[in-house]
Order: structure tokens, then C-alpha cells, then sequence
């Protein structure tokens, strides 16, 4: 399920890049849009999901979301069921889609998106996290894959660095990570290109080859992600 | 590592062998020339990747490597010239790769052989040609290498940009300091508009009251908007910019008078760097691989067609769409590597996969970036999707960028030198 580090990580990006006002507010919205996606819906657009849950409810959300993947009134009642599983509470969302208009304005980061850009569509074929989930990658592909990451990112962690090191890495953890720069749900224009480029076994190989490496020490034996 | 240099010399009669037969015999040599972002790490890849399979000979002059990427940072003292230093040492001690700290001056194609500045010679199964940049003589009207004790072009990093910091640091109040900008292509694409950036900011700090004159051939450059927007922003009042049009790709420089001449009109300038118009750099030439100053290249491997054991990467190769930068010659290094050490040693091949980023200072936290990713084209690498700041972003954004330049400066020093 979903991974409570893809989140944690998202969160952690938009802690750097928004203030905090804002981030109180759009990690609500996005922490139910991520589940939803981690549920298997991977056609979501956050800012449709927030103008809906404010606009109407969240029956008639979830149903225009799993319109939205092409499923049936079944699929709406099992995602109503998680989604109001996954989001704190009506005056949570609520704030959360305050905060979602507010959105372009806020430290000038788009939520998701720019006003009037559609948020990246995902090849479902592509099934990153599905990939790890199948079984190792291969890990001498990934060291080599591994070349164009570590022209930015480090293998462990220094002070202060504010690119994250990749020894270590939990494998479903950076699946995660990368699905949601494809969807644009993370912001950096690098990352989304790097993990646009990759296909499902690249990530698969990647991630064998991160979590094969040795830490540098004791501390580093905790995923970077979660940092 | 000495020992290696000498079993090397003494062996050059084995490039008479065939590469197969050396094999036989011992371990394939892989020359690497120039100690760069594109050397060191090719150097360092092979070494690392191979496992003792292959002997890796790096020839660098210099003992001490200075990034020219960062350079224009120390200008305005955001980091300072001792941070921006590497050593070799790692690439030895942990990779075994044999540094020869010497220069190389001819290449025997037809013998495999390497000529050292010593008097030394170095037969190889591949050749690696990374030696980045030389300036074309005469490009700049009363401007030869000699005058850069006067008029630095601080375009190499080291002792030069050091100079015209110190330079700009005892320029009068109120002076002038000009740049004069290259014609494409060249080192670097945002390095002289980054540098102008820089040089506003110290002068912002210890001399307000100074102008900054750009003397430009080229109608447009990398990055404007945004530089342009942030000289607007950050230095009101203090950069004036002066392109083709207005005699910009026409300046002739008086290093003994401190005069620059501009459309027929005599300009007296306190500080002035001049950055001339690039070729590659002189082994290059001196192989006889050098087409309009550059070295053409396949785009799979970066590899002469007309001689496969040899590959030119980095500044110095024509081949296609990335910009000369650090980054792209580290990018390029690691194909190299990865096609030289399936062709000697059998390991896996790998289609190629090139990427570029390029970071730039426009104020103390204030950065901005452009990237793309790049494939293996028809005759040329190609450019894919790409990226670049905008020009209305967020003061945080800007800070997150510019905080993001310097852990890059770390990885890829890193991925570099070890």
C-alpha cells in the first residue's frame, strides 16, 4: 500500500518550496489524491478531485474519478469507501481545497500543475511500483542507469545537501517517488524528465542497484526517502 | 603509479600488437588524456567498472584540478578558491588508475602511441581524448594569450579567475569593467552571462557606484530572459549590454592603454576579461582530428569514425546538441567508458543515455537552471525534452535552485574524482 513515504516525501519537497500556510493545507489534498493513486487510479487529477470535494461531495467526486479510470459504479463504491478512509476529515478537505485555488499563487509553486495545464497522464502500462513488485531488477543495468543520478545525486547523505542520496534507497520508496514526478504531483522539472525517460524495468534495475550499495554508516541504513 | 608509467614507456613497442594479442599478454591500456569533468571521469569509471581488468593511464598536467564550473561563484566570494580544488588522489588509491602528470603532445594513430611532453611515449588500445578548450588566436582584435596577465579570460578556472577577482577587488570606485563575450560555440553556454551576474554582485557590495560594459557578437544567448531579469532586478541600473548590432562583435582591446574600442569609439576600461572564441583543445589538433576547430564524433560512443580506438568527448568534440559543460562531459564519459569496457574486456554494452543540466548564479540565492535529456541520433546526439526556469518564479523557488546548485557541486565533484 501506499506508501506512507511516497507521502512523507512529497510532503518534504513542498516543505522546502512552500511556506508553511500553504503546505498545512495542500499535503491534505495531496495525501488523499496519492492514496487514491497508490489504490490503483492512476488517472487522478488533484485539482479536479479538490474543486470537486468542495464543489459537491465525495460520492459524487469518487464517481467522477473512477469515470475518470474508466470504472464502474462498483469501482466508485470501493473507492468511496477508501478515500473516506484516507482523508482526516470534511474540515481537513475543506481547507485543502481553499488551499488548492490558492495554489499557483502560493511561494508562485503549482500544485500539480499550472492553471489550465493538465497534470501529466500516465501510461498505465507503465506500472512503476508494479515492476519492483514483480520481482529484483537487474542490478548491473541499474549501476549503469545509475550514472546519469549520480551526476546530481550522491551515494550518502552530506549536511544540508538538498539533493538526497540514493545508497539505500528503498525500492518501492523511489518507485513511488518517480511515478509521482510522472505525474507531476512533485515539482522538479529534472526529476520529472529523468523519470519520464525511464521505462518500468529501468526504475526495476535502478532501485536493485540503490538498495544493493553498502551504507556509509549506521544512520544511513534508514531509506533517504523518508528523510 | 610511477612504476606503471615506466613499464608503459618501455612497452610502447607492444602497440605494434594487435589489441587481441595485448590482451593476451596483459591487461588492455586505456589512455585517458585531460584530468576534467570528461577524464576523470572516464578514468574513474573504467577503473571502478573493470576491476584491475584494464590498465587506465590518466595524463593531466596539473596536479591540482580547479572547476571552471563554480568559477564565477568565487568571483563574488560564494565560494572560495580553495573549494573548488581536486586532487587525484582518490582516482589512484581507490581505483587504480595510473595519473601521469604530464602533457601530451602528439598522437602516433598508426602506431598507438601517445608522445609525452617528458619525452616519454605511451602505447594504448583506446585513446581518450578530453582536453577541453584553447582559444583561437586573433578572435579578439589586440588580444593574444600573452595579454591575459592584463586582461584576463579567467575561462580555464585556477590562477586566472583568481586574477580578475583580485582585480576587480582593487578596481576604482565608479570604474568600468568590461566582458567580452565569445561567439558560439563555447565552453559553457550561461558562463559569461553567470559571470556578469557575479561580478554585479561583488561590485553591488564593495563598489556600487561601478558599470558593467558586455561586448557581445551574438544576437541572443543562453538563459536572457532570465538574466536579463535578474540584472533588472538585483542590479538596477548597473549592466549595459552591447550586441551585434551596436558593434558588440567588432571590439578590439588595448590591454597597455586599458582601452577597448567599440564602434569606432575609445572605451577606457579599469578591469577587462576577455573571453576569445574556442576551439578544441591543441592535442586535438595536433591528432589531426579537428574539423573548424572541433573534433567531429559518432553519437553511440563518441568514437572517430575514421579510427575506433579513438573517442574524443567534452568540450573538445563536435557532436551535436549538448552544450559544452561539465556536466555534459561527465554525462559523456560514462558511454565512453561503458563502450570501451565492453569492446576490451567483453562486459555488458549499454545503449547510451545522455543528460545535461546547467545551474546559474544570478544573486546570492537567487539560481536557475535549464536541462535536457539527449539521445544518440542520426550522426549527431539530439536533443529531447527539456526545461528551463521561468522567468516569474518565487523568491523560495529561486533560494531551492540555487541551494540544489551547490549539493550538485558536491555529487558531481564526487562522481568526478571519487
Amino acid at each position: 500500500m501506499p506508501s506512507g513515504r511516497g507521502i512523507h516525501a512529497i510532503n518534504e519537497a513542498w516543505r522546502r518550496r512552500c511556506d508553511n500556510r500553504c503546505l498545512v493545507r495542500q499535503k491534505n489534498v495531496i495525501q488523499a489524491a496519492a492514496d487514491l493513486q497508490n489504490l490503483g487510479f492512476m488517472y487522478i487529477r488533484p485539482r479536479i478531485f479538490a474543486n470537486l470535494c468542495v464543489a459537491t461531495n465525495w460520492a459524487r467526486s469518487a464517481l467522477v474519478i473512477a469515470r475518470g479510470v474508466g470504472g464502474a459504479g462498483v469501482i466508485a463504491l470501493t473507492l468511496m469507501a477508501a478515500a473516506s478512509a484516507t482523508v482526516a476529515s470534511a474540515q481537513d478537505l475543506a481547507a485543502s481545497t481553499e488551499a488548492m485555488a490558492e495554489a499557483p499563487s502560493c511561494a508562485g509553486v503549482p500544485l500539480a500543475a499550472s492553471p489550465g495545464e493538465e497534470p501529466a497522464l500516465v501510461d498505465p502500462a507503465k506500472d512503476l511500483r508494479g515492476a519492483i513488485a514483480s520481482g529484483p531488477g537487474d542490478r548491473d543495468w541499474g549501476e549503469w542507469l545509475a550514472g546519469e543520478c549520480l551526476a546530481c545525486h550522491g551515494l550518502h547523505a552530506k549536511a544540508a545537501a538538498s539533493i538526497p542520496p540514493l545508497a539505500q534507497l528503498d525500492p518501492m520508496a523511489f518507485a513511488s517517488a518517480l511515478e509521482e514526478y510522472r505525474r507531476h504531483l512533485r515539482l522538479d522539472p529534472g526529476m520529472r524528465l529523468v523519470a519520464a525517460r525511464l521505462a518500468p524495468d529501468e526504475v526495476a534495475a535502478l532501485a536493485a542497484y540503490f538498495a544493493s550499495l553498502p551504507p556509509e554508516n549506521a544512520a544511513d541504513a534508514v531509506p533517504a526517502l523518508n528523510r | 603509479m610511477r612504476r606503471r608509467h615506466f613499464i608503459g614507456a618501455a612497452a610502447a613497442g607492444a602497440a605494434l600488437l594487435s589489441a587481441p594479442m595485448l590482451r593476451a599478454q596483459g591487461r588492455p591500456r586505456v589512455l585517458v588524456v585531460g584530468g576534467g569533468a570528461g577524464g576523470a571521469t572516464v578514468a574513474r569509471y573504467l577503473a571502478k567498472d573493470s576491476a584491475g581488468a584494464l590498465d587506465v593511464v590518466l595524463i593531466e598536467p596539473n596536479e591540482v584540478y580547479r572547476s571552471c564550473f563554480f568559477s564565477n561563484l568565487s568571483l563574488a566570494d560564494l565560494r572560495t578558491p580553495a573549494s573548488l580544488e581536486h586532487r587525484y588522489d582518490r582516482l589512484r588509491a581507490d581505483y587504480g588508475v595510473a595519473v601521469l602528470h604530464d602533457r601530451a603532445v602528439a598522437v602516433d594513430r598508426a602506431r598507438r602511441e601517445v608522445a609525452l611532453g617528458t619525452g616519454g611515449v605511451l602505447a594504448y588500445d583506446k585513446l581518450v581524448l578530453a582536453p577541453g578548450i584553447d582559444f583561437v588566436p586573433g578572435s579578439v582584435e589586440g588580444w593574444s594569450e600573452t595579454d591575459a596577465e592584463t586582461f584576463p579570460h579567467a575561462y580555464r578556472g585556477g590562477a586566472q579567475v583568481d586574477l580578475l577577482r583580485a582585480q576587480l577587488g582593487a578596481m576604482r570606485q565608479g570604474g568600468t569593467f568590461a566582458l567580452i563575450a565569445p561567439p558560439n560555440p563555447y565552453r559553457c553556454p550561461p558562463g559569461p552571462y553567470e559571470r556578469v551576474s557575479m561580478v554585479a554582485s561583488l561590485l553591488g557590495r564593495i563598489n556600487p557606484t561601478a558599470k558593467i560594459l558586455v561586448l557581445d557578437p551574438k544576437a541572443t544567448f543562453s538563459k536572457q530572459a532570465l538574466f536579463e531579469d535578474g540584472w533588472a532586478r538585483h542590479y538596477p541600473g548597473m549592466v549595459e549590454r552591447i550586441g551585434p548590432d551596436a558593434g558588440g562583435n567588432a571590439v578590439e582591446v588595448r590591454p597597455a592603454a586599458g582601452e577597448i574600442v567599440v564602434a569606432g569609439t575609445v572605451v577606457k576600461v579599469d578591469v577587462c576579461n576577455v573571453i576569445p572564441a574556442q576551439k578544441a583543445g591543441a592535442i586535438a589538433d595536433a591528432a589531426g582530428l579537428t574539423e573548424g576547430g572541433w573534433v567531429p564524433v559518432e553519437p553511440q560512443t563518441l568514437s572517430i569514425k575514421a579510427d575506433p580506438a579513438l573517442h574524443v568527448l567534452g568540450d573538445s568534440a563536435a557532436q551535436g546538441d549538448m552544450p559544452k559543460s561539465g556536466f555534459s562531459a561527465n554525462s559523456q564519459a560514462k558511454v565512453v567508458a561503458n563502450a570501451i569496457r565492453a569492446e576490451l574486456t567483453g562486459s555488458r554494452a549499454f545503449p547510451p543515455r545522455y543528460s545535461n543540466t546547467c545551474w546559474s548564479a544570478i544573486a546570492p540565492g537567487d539560481g536557475v537552471k535549464v536541462g535536457a535529456s539527449y539521445t544518440a541520433g542520426e550522426g549527431k546526439i539530439a536533443a529531447g525534452e527539456g526545461f528551463i526556469s521561468q522567468v516569474e518564479e518565487a523568491a523560495d523557488l529561486r533560494a531551492a535552485t540555487y541551494a540544489e546548485s551547490f549539493a550538485w557541486y558536491d555529487a558531481i565533484s564526487e562522481d568526478i574524482f571519487g
